[in-house]
């Protein structure tokens, strides 16, 4: 599904080194971890995978192709990628469902259709009831299981989940992680989280650890696997 | 559109004070626009009304009432080739208590301009007498046909009978045989224009560059061209322009300004979007959505309060100018300021469409 091979990613002209060759395999369904202290650059590369930045030298391949035959990348995000974040950056002035439905805005699809499918999933994640609420009037645990719908609407192929769980007690934390497992397991989707707890790691099938920079085999926890 | 909505009600304070900007700039325009285009319509009805095919003024004259022609031009001018007709005519102001510059209108032969007054009652003074006409306007000051009015030199001056006329500024005067104004303005000759009427197959322009090269004190302008060339009328348009333009400016940068603080607020989101599939365009397309309402709210806003202002200013009449001002709507210059609404709105977008541009997605989503 994602392969990426010798990344390497500086910033400030070169000063700091946030990615030293990082190469990684993700095959289709595939449900990884990526463990490692703040700074270790797990969300770099989260972002170069989901083409919101640039590399410096090495390539992307997603489905054999190279990432830079998806321009524009806007378009890869769109059919291919599916978002999630440590603090769920759901528009505040928009109801639940209002906010799922917002990656299909430029798909052109009718308002019904739209909102239908925004709902099914609302639906799935158990928040029909709050459907017409806004984030503020829901709780940590509801708004992050809403942006998990929102990523999965325009049904990827592959989730990035950035620290899912940050904002959220452990308790809500696994279960809102375990049900984007689950709901991407049954779509097929490629699922990789960025995250610093063990325990959420553990969720996934694989689990790889990165550090100053590369990744490197897993210390332990579920099965871990490198290149 | 909806996100363009919500984000225009999250800060609702902001968007009235905004749309309020907006509006101000729109309804000087079309009060403006308004005031200009019915002195301009007004004249265009007299030309045609009265089938006058050439106007002659001195030269340089902004106004006919500060317009001179000699008797010996007069005389010139009516024996020029084609020239079937002339009308002579003396304009000036003078003061009275409801109306500090009331028009008093010398005419040589009113039954020239019979067609353009349509008598409401009485009749048309006998020439050798003081008797006048006065417009309905004048008439709504409590005169009837067979009063005396006083004007210059505490003349009374009988009203032999009351006119109403579509040119709006001749309701609000006193039309009288033309020796008799003269003699009222004390100025026996003065004459500040001539109607000059052709004979069937005469060119208007022809006959007017033949006039402007034979009288070089002289400008005369066919009717067709006359709000063209009428430095009055040129004035006050340009003027209008101006004012309106600087106003709209004004609201532009308001709208912009919101715009910019609006973006900075949700950059974070615009990060977001962009992150979840939108592109920049997209982006940009909604808040060109939030100009867009912004300025046709305003320009609807500022639209009302224009027409308001006409209205108010074609009752309470002050100083006479109310009696030239048409109140009524005016299709085109709502079309105009919608338009002009328009293109304010793409005006407003171009700075924070230019800040989206450059926006790193990675470092928007990092934005607190």
């Amino acid at each position: 599904m994602i392969n990426c091979d010798e990344l390497v990613k500086t910033y400030e002209r070169g000063r700091v080194q946030a990615l030293r060759g990082v190469s990684l395999k993700l095959e289709r369904g595939e449900q990884a971890a990526l463990m490692g202290p703040s700074g270790c650059g797990k969300s770099t590369l989260l972002n170069l995978l989901g083409a919101l930045d640039r590399y410096d030298s090495g390539e992307i391949r997603v489905d054999g192709r190279l990432l830079d035959d998806f321009r524009p990348f806007h378009l890869y995000r769109r059919k291919f990628v599916g978002f999630v974040f440590q603090f769920h950056h759901l528009i505040p002035a928009l109801s639940l469902l209002e906010n799922v439905a917002l990656p299909l805005l430029p798909i052109r699809l009718k308002r019904k259709e739209r909102y239908r499918r925004a709902s099914a999933l609302l639906e799935e994640m158990g928040l029909s009831a709050r459907a017409d609420f806004r984030p503020g009037d829901v709780s940590g645990g509801e708004r992050q299981r809403a942006a998990i719908a929102r990523a999965l609407v325009n049904e990827p192929a592959l989730i990035l989940a950035d620290e899912p769980t940050g904002s959220l007690d452990s308790v809500t934390g696994e279960q809102v992680v375990q049900f984007l497992l689950d709901h991407a397991r049954q779509r097929e989707a490629t699922v990789l989280i960025a995250t610093h707890n063990a325990a959420i790691a553990s969720l996934t099938q694989n689990c790889y650890r990165m550090s100053d920079g590369r990744l490197q085999l897993a210390a332990g926890g579920n099965v871990g696997r490198s290149e | 559109m909806p996100l363009a909505l919500h984000n225009l009600v999250r800060n609702a304070l902001r968007t009235v004070m905004t749309v309020l900007g907006v509006a101000v700039g729109m309804a000087l325009f079309v009060a403006l626009t308004g005031m200009s285009n019915s002195f301009r319509y007004q004249l265009d009805e007299l030309s045609r009304s009265a089938m006058i095919d050439v106007f002659v003024q001195s030269r340089e004259s902004a106004t006919p009432i500060t317009s001179r022609i000699d008797p010996a031009q007069i005389a010139a001018l009516s024996v020029l080739p084609g020239v079937d007709d002339s009308v002579e005519l003396l304009f000036f102001p003078v003061r009275t208590t409801w109306n500090p510059y009331l028009v008093v209108i010398g005419v040589s032969s009113l039954d020239a301009v019979s067609g353009q007054l349509r008598m409401v009652s009485g009749a048309l003074p006998s020439s050798g007498t003081d008797e006048i006409l006065i417009g309905h306007a004048v008439q709504q000051q409590g005169y009837q046909v067979g009063q005396r009015l006083m004007l210059r030199d505490s003349h009374h001056y009988r009203i032999s009978g009351v006119f109403a006329s579509e040119f709006q500024l001749l309701n609000g005067s006193v039309v009288m045989p033309l020796p008799a104004a003269q003699a009222m303005s004390r100025r026996p000759d003065a004459v500040s224009m001539v109607f000059l009427r052709l004979a069937e197959g005469s060119d208007q322009a022809e006959t007017a560059r033949l006039i402007n090269d034979a009288f070089p004190s002289l400008e005369a302008m066919p009717a067709g061209t006359l709000n063209s060339q009428l430095l009055l009328t040129r004035l006050g348009q340009v003027s209008a322009l101006v004012i309106s333009l600087l106003a709209l400016l004004a609201g532009g940068i308001f709208v912009s300004n919101t715009l910019v603080m609006s973006l900075t607020e949700r950059i974070r989101e615009i990060g977001v979007l962009m992150a979840i599939g939108w592109s920049r365009l997209e982006v940009m397309r909604t808040l060109m959505a939030e100009a867009l309402l912004i300025c046709l709210l305003g320009a609807v806003a500022g639209g009302l309060m224009g027409y308001g202002f006409l209205f108010l200013v074609s009752q309470i009449n002050p100083e006479g100018m109310g009696w030239w001002v048409l109140s009524g709507l005016q299709p085109m210059v709502f079309l105009q300021a919608l338009l002009l609404s328009l293109f304010l709105a793409v005006l407003c977008t171009l700075q924070p469409a230019w800040l989206i541009l450059r926006l790193d997605p990675i470092q928007a989503l990092r934005n607190e």
